[in-house]
């Protein structure tokens, strides 16, 4: 019965594909939106669209798909471009009628098939989470909860939350807001960032004709074939539309400052490329980056193009691209700085009568000198101004005299010296210039920074300020589209101020003129297009001409001062196309780039040629298909006055089923320079790629990529190199309960070095302590010190391997198996840099189930980072376990755990520091069915090896002792208490501990206690109080009281 | 129940769950997640920056999509698409939204349903001694969740982690769901059958067209049912018995 639904069903959607049903529009030249009509309706039939059946002619040629949608619900057709008027619009669709269903509600849609391959690979960035639903009566939901937290040692904190979703309908207008408002002491696991997360206000609005949004938005405007300028941002954007007319307006301060990085790749480095304005790390507003490769953009993911990290704005690539010395990168990105307050503005018109079309946008951002991030003097600020716009000037004296014994330096002639917290007169600020170029380095023995001598140090006791800015862009467009002709005028003034300190505020305007003029139909395309730019022209926005530089022989976009362009696409039968263009850039000193070039596809052959000043490129591409294969062979050539570069590849894909899918590339690439008579060949690189995929349904999966890259240097005198990269994921089932998965990665980056600096900020208010005897800083969320890392600009070449695996078995009866591992390596040649793993094995045993569980497990960890020298000390550890579960015995239900632990401390990668090794056993039966009483007792022995910072202790052993008991109370539904007392006692065979060891675990009595208390009054308030008590011998007696009021609506 | 939709994915699905008006499927080879609309077309494809290898589960709240595998908990921000580990070293059995950024999570190993919140600590929300052997989790209405904790229970638990009532559900069931309406959904993975808890009562649909029910989850009055890794079944619920 199933099976036969089933196959009906599908018999339905996809054999007979419902019932088809035509309509014709004919549209009025303004309206987006028209009623379809209603005779496909039947009484108590719901017509269900067939996704992919419904089609929109316009003068009989289709319509993109991507603007209209049918939405049969409404029994409308929505046009997301307004089409000329007079036109002639038909619709066709297929449908199902369905009995029964409801006709009003959202949408329904049958989907047939498969979803297609391309369109799993869409990959759209953002999530609409601001989707506006239509409401009609208000709805409130949210949260609200106040506490307040009282402790011995931190004071009285108070702590609020807010969160409020409100939608609703008034005067027609549709209002959906959220409000969420997080204030808190931050916990040792909290960030700031994770607050920031949160703290937001989203409230959009919609009208008859208009909409806003207000909050955290996107602000900005489209400055036609500019750019478009768009920030993330705080603030509001509301846009109108009346008739012919449409206006938008917004104000935010934005997260971000924008910033363009270009740059050509390294040979066999897939990263990082920092995207950073000092070349070394900036924080990045995640999400804001558009990558370009070759002038193809990218996608981020793991298994996609690239991957970035937003807290230091390191890119890299994945294997999919394999970067060398001819990679042409390029990104626009906006990156945090909190150096002055910014804001932005944007003001848009536009009037669209019949074919003509107006617009006029006005965009400004810029910083308030009087908001700076430390208050500047009036004497700074004049410093500052009179230095015009040459921001390599901007410099001032690190060092503040603050009175005696409030600062940490003192000064010494003409140099500063570091004296301890609170111990000198000067409060001095450094900044990082670079290798022999300062006078001071970072002494982390003595937790400052140290005179060494000018030039002989890396920093400077000086403070680098960047410039208060602002920028005011006016754009304008007028544009006339009828039939197959268009063109369109585009203007824009740029006025930018680049010291707002300066007297003229070192002012620089200029404008730009885009003139476009195109015929476009199915056999012919010719386009027209001039620019002209005052100096200076550039918009801070993402561009649309992107590779300029390898369009115009290395000339860039600063240097244009007038393009023109002229393009035409000849398609006059299905397997011919011919393209050509002719180009002219003419820069600001007179120099003119000349550009020209065509191509021709014939059938499978592809052809083209191109000339840029004295550049010539040529590049031929045959790639038939023949039954499934698809082989590839290409060849190009660069040839300049001192340079030439040939490549050639081979290759092809391969489907020769439907679960598999390959390829394979080789490339070869040669460099040479003139010599006297013919060209002398430098170097050759080689790259062999080959790519899998197979799948069959669900038993087996192997994907992957690899391949060797190499260079051989045949004149020059350097080292020839060659590296193997790959992926590989696999996954195998051979059966239900029975998966085996693993996951490989090797690729070639660089790292970049760090410098970890610890600064003294006040007793109990940092995250690490200083060891006294050793110097070493050791994590304690109650520590004097905060940890600064410091990205020095310095890479070294290193390999990143990876692989991991998961295994499951869980189909036999008797006990089932899981077990699991990753490990991770980055190394240099010579060293390693950082290591991390981990794997966990457990057997359940069921056999035994009705009345004991036994599980066995062994897990263990590693890690190391040596370029964090302070807190990157190489850790491992392993622990082998056995746990008992019984069933309820004499009303008792018990809990054991015994447990075998090893941890190791390492000094540096081949000697230890110390070594742990020992047992812990812990018993925790639940007695009474009714009482529930939860006594608990461990105990833990353990030896500890000789320290090598602490030889004088020798070989010891330290014994833990720990025994509690916990109760949970309910009081009707309402009320739940919950109590525990125990007491813990730590024992050793020495006066004292290693200081990192008694930090975690201080010898003595150490009782403890908590209490908590929830109760809800409604369903809409609650309410928890807590109290702990703890009472370390290390440390004064603490006791925490906390108490919580929550209302849920 | 009456089939309404059924869509075959090119990729492998490990695991469905609801977020708003939209469905998440967390694809098995642990690299996207896949964002159908209310219309159950593609919306839109998320790449992950960390590959998950043993990719297990998904579930979403307003602000985050929080993914899982075999040992870590993700939480990935919907606005920024930043992956960072949320729990470490934790084999999430069930996860249940308690408010926007903050979750219920069952801990299969440790045996305890921890209450992780907004600023990032974890605290106990059930105990062991209350929940047995937690695992899947689910929302109802009016401040209420669920919990599987014994192969043939469920427990309805309040705001303040009390338990207010326990109610028996056919043996082995593992996936559990909730509608809006109060109803809880289980079932077993790897069989066809769906259980509808309602009044203490379950009531069992055979889903003919379903082999091998993967996951379950519930959109309005719709069931969204992964069968097998590449079929995704949607189902009109049943009206309310009473």
């Amino acid at each position: 019965m199933g099976e036969g639904y089933f196959l009906l069903f599908f018999l339905t959607v996809a054999i007979i594909p419902g019932e088809r049903f035509q309509t014709f529009i004919l549209t009025d030249g303004i309206s987006t939106e028209y009623p379809l009509s209603q005779t496909y309706k039947k009484e108590g039939i719901f017509p269900v669209l067939i996704l992919g059946t419904d089609s929109v002619f316009v003068e009989e040629k289709p319509l993109n798909r991507a603007d209209f949608f049918l939405d049969l619900s409404g029994d409308r057709l929505v046009l997301l471009k307004r089409l000329p008027r007079w036109s002639v619009v038909r619709v066709v669709f297929n449908y199902i009628g369905c009995p029964g269903m409801k006709q009003e509600g959202q949408r329904l849609a049958v989907k047939l098939g498969s979803l297609k391959e391309d369109e799993t690979l869409t990959i759209v960035q953002r999530i609409d989470t601001a989707k506006l639903p239509a409401a009609d009566e208000w709805g409130i939901s949210g949260s609200k909860s106040l506490g307040f937290s009282l402790g011995s040692d931190e004071g009285i904190g108070i702590e609020q939350a807010t969160r409020v979703v409100l939608s609703g309908k008034v005067e027609d207008v549709v209002v959906e807001a959220e409000l969420s408002d997080q204030s808190a002491p931050i916990p040792p696991e909290g960030t700031t960032l994770e607050l920031e997360e949160l703290d937001r206000i989203i409230i959009n609005m919609r009208g008859k004709g208009w909409a806003g949004s207000f909050g955290d938005v996107e602000v900005g405007t489209a400055a036609g074939s500019f750019g478009t300028l768009k920030r993330r941002a705080t603030g509001g954007v509301v846009k109108g539309e009346r008739g012919i007319f449409s206006l938008s307006a917004g104000y935010a301060r934005p997260r971000g400052k924008f910033a363009r990085a270009s740059f050509l790749g390294t040979d066999g480095v897939q990263g990082p490329y920092p995207l950073a304005p000092d070349g070394r790390s900036a924080q990045l507003v995640p999400g804001s980056e558009v990558v370009y490769l070759d002038g193809n953009r990218l996608v981020r993911g793991w298994d996609a193009d690239y991957t970035i990290d937003y807290s230091t704005g390191e890119l890299i690539f994945t294997n999919r691209h394999i970067i060398g010395s001819r990679s042409r990168i390029e990104a626009e990105f906006q990156y945090l700085t909190e150096a002055y307050e910014r804001s932005q503005m944007v003001f848009g018109l536009g009037v669209q009568p019949g074919p003509f079309q107006f617009e006029c946008s006005f965009f400004q951002e810029g910083d308030n000198p009087e908001k700076f991030l430390e208050e500047l003097t009036t004497e700074e600020k004049q410093t500052l101004g009179a230095i015009g716009d040459d921001s390599s000037r901007a410099w001032l004296p690190g060092a503040k005299y603050v009175g005696l014994g409030q600062g940490d330096y003192v000064r010494e002639g003409e140099y500063y010296r570091f004296v301890g917290t609170g111990k000198g007169d000067y409060q001095v600020s450094f900044t990082l210039k670079g290798d022999s170029l300062g006078s001071y380095v970072y002494d982390d023995t003595l937790g400052g920074f140290r005179y060494v001598g000018v030039n002989a140090g890396n920093y400077i006791d000086s403070v680098k300020v960047p410039l208060p800015q602002r920028g005011e862009i006016i754009y304008g467009k007028t544009g006339f589209e009828l039939a197959r002709f268009t063109t369109t005028l585009e203007g824009a003034f740029q006025r930018r101020s680049l010291n707002l300190f300066a007297q003229n505020q070192a002012r620089r305007d200029a404008g730009a003129l885009d003139f476009t003029l195109g015929w476009k139909d199915s056999l012919v395309a010719i386009n027209y297009r001039h620019r002209s730019c005052g100096k200076d022209f550039l918009l801070p926005a993402e561009v649309k001409d992107v590779d300029f530089a390898y369009r115009w022989g290395g000339a860039e976009e600063m240097d244009r001062q007038a393009t023109d362009e002229f393009f035409t696409r000849l398609t006059p039968w299905q397997w011919l196309e011919l393209r050509g263009e002719l180009g002219r850039l003419v820069k600001f000193n007179n120099n003119i780039v000349n550009r020209f070039g065509g191509g021709c596809r014939l059938g499978w052959f592809w052809g083209e040629f191109f000339r840029v000043n004295e550049s010539n490129r040529v590049k031929a591409t045959l790639s038939p298909r023949v039954l499934w294969v698809s082989p590839k062979v290409g060849w190009e050539m660069e040839l300049e006055t001192q340079k030439r570069v040939r490549a050639w590849d081979i290759g092809g894909d391969v489907k020769p089923m439907e679960s598999f899918n390959g390829g394979a590339e080789f490339r070869v690439t040669e460099y040479a320079q003139p010599d006297s008579e013919r060209w002398q060949l430098i170097n050759q690189s080689q790259v062999l790629q080959v790519n899998w995929n197979w799948l069959t349904k669900e038993l087996v999966r192997v994907e992957g990529l690899g391949g060797i890259q190499r260079m051989d240097f045949i004149t020059v005198n350097e080292n020839n190199w060659r590296q193997f990269f790959g992926t590989l994921i696999a996954r195998w089932t051979p059966k239900r309960g029975l998966v085996f998965s693993t996951a490989a990665n090797q690729s070639y980056r660089q790292v970049q070095l760090r410098e970890e600096q610890f600064r003294y900020v006040g007793k109990g208010n940092g995250s690490y302590r200083r060891d006294s005897i050793t110097g070493g800083y050791i994590l304690d969320p109650k520590g004097d010190y905060e940890r600064v890392v410091v990205f020095l600009g310095k890479f070294t070449a290193a390999k990143e391997f990876s692989y991991n695996g998961v295994v499951e078995i869980s189909s036999f009866e008797p006990m089932g198996f899981s077990g699991s591992f990753s490990y991770e390596r980055i190394g240099s040649d010579t060293a390693l840099l950082s290591e991390a793993g981990r794997f966990d094995l457990r057997v359940d045993v069921f056999a035994l189930e009705s009345f004991v569980s036994p599980v066995i497990g062994f897990a263990g960890d590693l890690s190391v980072d040596r370029t964090s020298p302070m807190t990157g000390k190489r850790t491992t550890r392993h622990q082998e376990f056995i746990e008992l579960l019984t069933t309820r015995i004499l009303d008792i239900e018990i809990r054991n755990r015994l447990e075998y632990n090893a941890f190791f401390r390492w000094l540096s990668l081949d000697e230890i520091d110390y070594e742990e090794r020992g047992f812990r056993f812990s018993v925790t039966p639940v007695i009474g069915t009714r009482w529930r009483l939860e006594p608990g007792f461990s105990i833990e022995p353990k030896v500890i090896s000789q320290p090598v910072s602490y030889p004088e202790l020798g070989r010891f052993r330290l014994v833990t002792l720990e025994s509690w008991l916990a109760n949970t109370r309910v009081l009707g539904e309402k009320t739940k208490l919950r109590a525990q007392v125990g007491l813990k006692y730590r024992w050793a065979s020495v006066p004292y501990l290693p200081w990192e060891v008694g930090l975690s675990q201080p010898l003595g009595w150490t009782p403890q206690a908590s209490f908590t208390f929830e109760h809800l009054f409604n369903e809409i308030f609650q309410a928890s109080v807590q109290y702990t008590f703890e009472d370390r011998p290390d440390r004064s007696t603490e006791h925490r009281f906390s108490f919580q009021l929550r209302a849920c609506f | 129940m009456e089939l309404l939709s059924t869509i075959v994915t090119e990729g492998d699905v490990v695991d469905i769950c609801v977020d708003g008006e939209k469905v998440l499927l967390l694809e098995g080879n642990g690299a996207r997640v896949v964002v159908l609309n209310s219309e159950f077309a593609i919306a839109e494809t998320i790449p992950l920056e960390k590959r998950l290898v043993s990719a297990r589960g998904i579930t979403a709240d307003r602000y985050y999509i929080y993914l899982y595998d075999d040992n870590t908990l993700y939480r990935l921000a919907k606005d920024k698409l930043n992956m960072s580990v949320w729990l470490n070293n934790i084999s999430v059995a069930g996860l249940a939204s308690y408010a926007p950024g903050e979750m219920l999570v069952s801990d299969r190993r440790r045996r305890i349903v921890w209450f992780k919140t907004l600023f990032g600590e974890s605290r106990s929300f059930l105990e062991p001694v209350e929940v047995g052997q937690p695992g899947e989790m689910a929302v109802f209405p009016e401040g209420i969740f669920a919990v599987l904790a014994a192969p043939n229970r469920l427990l309805k638990v309040n705001r303040a982690g009390i338990v207010v009532s326990s109610i028996l559900v056919p043996e082995g069931v593992d996936l559990l769901t909730a509608d809006k309406k109060g109803r809880a959904l289980v079932a077993r993975r790897g069989e066809k059958v769906i259980w509808l808890v309602e009044d203490g009562s379950a009531k069992g649909f055979e889903l003919t067209e379903a082999t091998d029910i993967r996951a379950i989850a519930t959109l309005e009055d719709k069931l969204i049912v992964l069968d097998g890794a590449n079929k995704i079944l949607i189902f009109f619920l049943p009206h309310r018995s009473s």
